[in-house]
């Protein structure tokens, strides 16, 4: 009964009108269900947070990245919370470049690695842990992850008010299925590479189309970007050549 | 009566005789073992236990103890020196020094002469402060270890850096020796360097950093921890000490003073003890307790293989100093999110052991995978980790390494590289002669069976390497590319987005073609 009523009470909420959060009727259900109040969404770098309706990235929530610069953008995304104090853990990128990690404007202080088993239940036990400390996760899960196990991960980010990064890593040729339920999908790839010609200079920016959408998203938003971005640490050197469009 | 309160000061004003044992580049020694600085270590300092029995390990690298107890037994400071020196000698196979000097400053200084004379240095009892006087204050770059660091009163974050940058301004002084700073008033140097100041007229003058504290000494500073029955589990140990190491800094705190010696014994249900000495010229947090004791028990236990579990831990500090508020300067910027990262970093390396989780710091190399490396997350205080740990790209960036952007997957060319062939359009492998020209243009790239052109390169860019080494030499080439999949199924309606186009790194070495790094 006293469900139903709730129910009726959420309803208007889910029209075609974004809702925002911290305000409105979420809050005031949230504080009647006693649940947590909303923390304010993590910070992202400017170009980036444009794509996003909240200006940022909504604590509990899970992203997946896809696309050829999907571990650049995921850096870029979580570069911006890391240097307002939250710690990034990257969970099985053995071979990530740091210095891409750096010139992405990530505090370099507040990266930790970690190489969990590869087995679904014990590498989700390592991640599930991980989040009790960690603000932002990248992580590449294992082709052995099953979908009740990543369920369960994404109801502890939940839980714990943290953002799950689900990146896919180029294995070249075939992408990986993604089996966690993401709130925002986030699809970069790369339309332009500056500076690089046959056999002369070399790459100097990319250019990056990122999308952004899923079922947390009222309208698909776009935008073209440069990576790394502009306001992190190393600033793009100026390129004389015409971008080799793709 | 103020007069014997003086003198009285004056009298416990005086150094201690200390042997320092100081391995000067002993993390990159320890990395070509393969282990972590910590855990090489310990050979040495049972090398050295051996003989005085307890030794304080100011870090991986550096060994301090008092000479008293032990020079006198072995028959004066000489006979001393010479027995360690023999005895770290055949434990391991590293450039070390060993100085005997009255101060912790000179003795540093002694064991750097040591390392370049090839024999321990012995600075006569009572003719420290004359010998250092003579010294440069260059030497206090090398000392970082031994005297702690610089501290709140100078800016920079690193260590090193910052006494590099102390020094440097003493030569513009016109100060190149430690007798020219001693001749100084302490005031001069506490208006020009702040709290610093001070420790450098008192270091200068052949004195320890911290003035010893006067007073009665409170009678419950002593921290006793006993369990009811052994303990098996080094964590339920760690876990319990946390809780006392956090009251006794406090109750310290709260009377104004700060740690900067600790005593730990251990002591298992048989009657093994291990006891151990540790300094930290910043003061002790709890947390550095807590650091100190994980990494005297997991000594203990993999060493010594004690045949019981603990049953008792106590902390005794040694050495107490006025808190002069740089604690919180230096632990105001700890927050929340930091113990609680650090506390999940930890249960994740009991879980799947502490090599499943690391943490980068810069090492400086031109293989882009190479240039950080990747440490045991215990063998790093996170609470303590500043940027400086990992160096800025723009001072830090090696001629030949990549240039920016910067690859977001870096494959080891050394170890795990992928193998890939370059051919050029008559399907040949594209070589490099020896004047770094390529037999033809790069056309297409296969990596496992899968086919991809080349739209664009970049290179070669060559990397040579240690030529004055024949053994170590080496000689590669990079080349940077741009690929896109060869399309071979062209019925597909595949839409404009699929077609992945990637940038990669490859490089040439001993006539294989290896994927280094990814653009992704």
């Amino acid at each position: 009964m006293r469900l139903r009523r709730l129910a009726a009470y959420v309803r208007p909420s889910l029209g075609r009108t974004p809702v925002r959060y911290g305000e409105g009727v979420t809050t005031d259900l949230r504080t009647r269900l006693g649940a947590p109040t909303l923390r304010a969404p993590l910070p992202v770098v400017a170009p980036l947070a444009e794509l996003f309706v909240e200006g940022g990235l909504v604590r509990g929530r899970t992203v997946a990245c896809t696309g050829d610069a999907a571990l650049s953008t995921a850096l870029a995304l979580s570069a911006a919370a890391t240097r307002a104090g939250s710690w990034l853990a990257v969970v099985d990128v053995p071979n990530l470049g740091i210095a891409a990690a750096i010139e992405a404007g990530v505090a370099v202080e507040r990266i930790v690695l970690a190489q969990p088993p590869r087995a679904s239940r014990e590498w989700v036990t390592t991640v599930a842990a991980l989040v009790e400390g960690f603000d932002v996760l990248i992580v590449a899960p294992p082709a052995s992850l099953s979908a009740n196990d990543a369920r369960r991960l994404q109801t502890r980010i939940m839980a714990r008010q943290a953002v799950l990064i689900v990146v896919e890593l180029p294995t070249l040729t075939s992408a990986m299925p993604n089996v966690f339920a993401s709130d925002l999908d986030v699809r970069a790839d790369t339309v332009a590479w500056s500076g690089i010609e046959q056999g002369g200079s070399h790459i100097t920016q990319r250019t990056v189309q990122v999308l952004v959408e899923g079922r947390r998203c009222t309208s698909p938003r776009e935008r073209t970007i440069t990576l790394p971005c502009p306001t992190s640490s190393v600033a793009p050197s100026p390129c004389s050549t015409s971008p080799h469009v793709l | 009566m103020p007069d014997i309160v003086g003198r009285a000061v004056a009298m416990l004003d005086v150094p201690t005789r200390v042997v320092v044992v100081q391995f000067p580049h002993w993390s990159s020694f320890a990395l070509t073992l393969g282990r972590s600085a910590r855990s090489a270590f310990e050979p040495v300092v049972r090398a050295v236990v051996a003989h005085a029995p307890l030794v304080e390990v100011t870090a991986p690298g550096v060994i301090v103890f008092a000479t008293r107890g032990p020079s006198r037994y072995v028959g004066g400071d000489q006979p001393l020196a010479a027995l360690i020196h023999s005895s770290v000698a055949s434990a391991v196979g590293a450039l070390f020094g060993v100085g005997i000097a009255d101060g912790r400053l000179a003795a540093g200084i002694a064991s750097h002469h040591a390392l370049r004379a090839g024999e321990p240095v012995v600075v006569p009892a009572n003719e420290s402060s004359r010998w250092l006087a003579t010294a440069p204050v260059r030497a206090l770059v090398d000392c970082v270890e031994v005297i702690g660091a610089v501290g709140a009163g100078v800016p920079g974050a690193d260590d090193v850096a910052s006494y590099r940058d102390v020094v440097s301004l003493l030569e513009r002084l016109g100060l190149y020796r430690f007798g020219d700073v001693a001749a100084l008033d302490e005031a001069h140097l506490v208006a020009r360097f702040g709290a610093f100041g001070r420790d450098l007229s008192r270091l200068s003058r052949g004195l320890d950093r911290h003035p010893p504290l006067v007073g009665e000494p409170p009678p419950d500073r002593v921290c006793l921890l006993q369990f009811d029955g052994p303990v098996e589990s080094r964590d339920t140990v760690v876990d319990a000490a946390e809780k006392l190491a956090s009251q006794l800094i406090d109750h310290l705190a709260a009377q104004g003073m700060a740690m900067v010696r600790l005593h730990v014994v251990i002591e298992s249900d048989h009657g093994e003890r291990s006891e151990r000495m540790w300094y930290r010229s910043d003061g002790f947090s709890a947390r550095a307790v807590i650091e100190s004791l994980r990494w005297q028990l997991d000594a203990w236990i993999l060493h010594d293989a004690p045949t019981s579990g603990v049953v008792m831990v106590r902390l005794s500090p040694e050495q107490l100093v006025v808190n002069t508020g740089r604690q919180s300067a230096l632990w105001g910027g700890e927050r929340d999110g930091d113990r609680h990262a650090q506390r999940a970093v930890r249960r994740v390396a009991d879980m799947n052991g502490a090599d499943s989780v690391t943490v980068p710091a810069w090492r400086g190399d031109r293989d882009p995978a190479r240039t950080f490396q990747f440490v045991r997350s215990d063998a790093v205080d996170l609470e303590r980790r500043t940027a400086g740990d990992a160096v800025d790209l723009a001072t830090g960036q090696w001629r030949g390494a990549l240039p920016s952007p910067a690859p977001s997957l870096v494959f080891d060319v050394a170890a795990d590289a992928p193998q890939v062939r370059v051919l050029d359009a008559l399907g040949r492998s594209v070589m490099v002669d020896a004047r770094h020209a390529m037999s033809a243009d790069p056309v297409s790239v296969c990596i496992d069976d899968d086919i991809y052109d080349v739209i664009a390169w970049a290179g070669p860019w060559p990397v040579e390497e240690r030529w004055w080494d024949s053994r170590r030499a080496r000689r590669a080439v990079r080349l940077q590319l741009l690929v896109r999949q060869r399309d071979d199924r062209r019925g597909d309606a595949s839409p404009v987005r699929a077609v992945t186009s990637r940038a990669i790194v490859v490089v040439l070495e001993r006539r294989t073609w290896r994927l280094a790094a990814l653009y992704a």
